[in-house]
């Protein structure tokens, strides 16, 4: 009987088993809503969850996850700080018998955590590419504001972006430096780029975050509406932006289905089931003015 | 116990304890041997385009039957299509030959019979996953990064770019018959385009 039990929903004194929710940081809306979004599905498929803050930092991380194998949580969703970094986090609790399912951003590792659902940022990109291409005639400079240097999704969404514009030798990429994903950074650095190059007709931004900061940056400089900006997440605040016609675009995550899917997977785990694959795409949507009608705050209007 | 001896149990003390735990090597070779560990996306990319493609012939869509297919039964003709997500974006994998009938700085453009669109092939700008995704054949769960698996499709691009398309560049002329194998981006919910814009894979002028 308790073994049986302990295959389902609840644990082996009948108590509804723990699900431990450790997020990169909880100091940009996009992660928020993703915890949240999570903690809500585990409630909804009878699990007890805890929302744990790593702060972008990879201690505090391990801190988490020391706790969550200490206090007998039976799984992690989890948001990791960094790709490489993180896979020992993920290891130590396999190792202690907690499957750990990654949410929204890869750990370096096929087999260390139990699945791992991500945005296909990659191929969003692309796309922001073309409409960047188009947005700027071919032809101008532009700056690129990176996220966490140790985030894959910073360099796939880098990469997807460059595999078009280099292809366009007078789009002319004047400076690319690191924001760390964080709007107050964005805007200082963004202030810092404009004193060397005020001459700019473009920014791709890897988060909407940073274009937000950008574009504070830019108001302030005297620049917005002659320099196109693009962001990626589909933020609240980067959508009316859009709509009021500021950003020129960003590229919708649906973090709500990863969310939800995440916990899912556990609920399946519990379940029994065992074959996932090991990384699963999800795809992005590119929003501008031409279809924001049909997207709301981090997903599309139903 | 006597000095002497209590210095060599101290010295003997420090060798144990020291040794290997500071060492020296030099930062180029730490930095290989990383490199060594790293996935290969070139080759890889030309492994893929040189021998598994080949070997698959049977992954291709006659391109007549998916255009077609795309008005008949568009359902069906996307069943034929692959994507490493299951978004909007889908690709194909496509062959067959047809008279080129203009060449501008972008394109190729041919006539292939069966086909009521126009068909492009792409002979300037390599972009997208077409190259990669079309066949079905690689799939993100073979990488241990998603980040592995695109750079695969940048090398298969530059590949195209500087291998498939210089010869067939500096041979093709109107009126020629091309022979092609090669990936399609389409949009499930966007009816057929007017153009079907290929990404050559294989060419052979006959």
């Amino acid at each position: 009987m308790i073994l049986l039990a302990g295959c389902g929903t609840r644990d082996g004194s009948g108590q509804p088993k723990k699900i431990a929710i450790v997020v990169s940081t909880l100091n940009n809306p996009w992660f928020v809503f993703l915890a949240q979004t999570a903690a809500a599905k585990a409630k909804a498929l009878g699990y007890e969850s805890k929302i744990f803050d790593s702060q972008n930092n990879t201690a505090l991380e391990s801190d988490h996850f020391e706790n969550a194998i200490a206090s007998g949580y039976n799984a992690i969703l989890f948001n990791p700080t960094d790709a490489k970094g993180s896979v020992i986090n993920v290891k130590k609790a396999k190792d202690a018998g907690i499957p750990v399912f990654c949410m929204d951003r890869e750990i370096d590792s096929r087999d260390a955590a139990t699945s791992q659902i991500l945005s296909d940022s990659y191929s969003g990109c692309i796309d922001l590419g073309k409409l960047f291409v188009k947005a700027l005639n071919k032809k101008g400079n532009y700056v690129e504001l990176l996220g966490i240097v140790s985030d894959d999704n910073t360099w796939n969404r880098s990469k997807g972006f460059h595999s078009v514009v280099d292809n366009y030798p007078q789009l002319k990429m004047v400076a690319q430096q690191s924001a760390d994903f964080d709007r107050n950074k964005a805007m200082e650095v963004m202030e810092s780029i404009l004193q060397a190059h005020p001459d700019i007709d473009g920014v791709f931004a890897g988060n909407d975050a940073m274009a937000m900061g950008a574009w504070q940056a830019l108001t302030a400089a005297g620049l917005a509406g002659k320099v196109k900006v693009i962001g990626f997440d589909g933020a609240e605040d980067a959508l009316n932006s859009i709509k009021e016609g500021k950003l020129t675009a960003t590229a919708m995550q649906f973090h709500k289905t990863i969310a939800e899917l995440t916990a899912t997977d556990a609920d399946e785990y519990f379940k029994g089931k065992r074959d996932f694959p090991h990384k699963l795409p999800i795809p992005v949507d590119v929003v501008s003015a031409t279809n924001i009608d049909k997207y709301t705050a981090y997903g599309k209007k139903n | 116990m006597s000095k002497p001896i209590r210095y060599v149990l101290v010295a003997a003390a420090i060798a144990l304890v020291g040794y290997n735990s500071i060492y020296f090597r030099k930062l180029s070779d730490v930095r290989n041997a990383e490199k060594a560990l790293d996935f290969d996306a070139k080759a890889y990319a030309l492994r893929f385009l040189d021998t598994t493609l080949p070997a698959h012939p049977d992954k291709a869509i006659a391109l007549p039957l998916l255009a077609q297919t795309l008005t008949a039964d568009p359902a069906r003709a996307f069943s034929w299509s692959h994507a490493q997500n299951n978004g909007n974006n889908r690709f194909f994998l496509v062959k067959g030959s047809g008279k080129l009938t203009a060449i501008d700085s972008e394109y190729a453009y041919l006539a292939v019979e069966g086909v009521p669109q126009k068909v492009a092939l792409a002979t300037r700008y390599i972009i997208g996953t077409a190259a990669r995704d079309g066949s079905g054949l690689i799939s993100v769960n073979e990488f241990t990064t998603t980040m592995d698996m695109n750079t695969v499709s940048e090398e298969l691009n530059k590949l195209i770019r500087n291998r498939v398309l210089p010869p067939f560049k500096a041979a093709a002329k109107p009126g020629e018959t091309v022979q092609f194998t090669g990936g399609v981006e389409l949009l499930r919910d966007a009816a057929a385009p007017d153009t079907l814009e290929v990404t050559p894979m294989i060419l052979k002028i006959q």
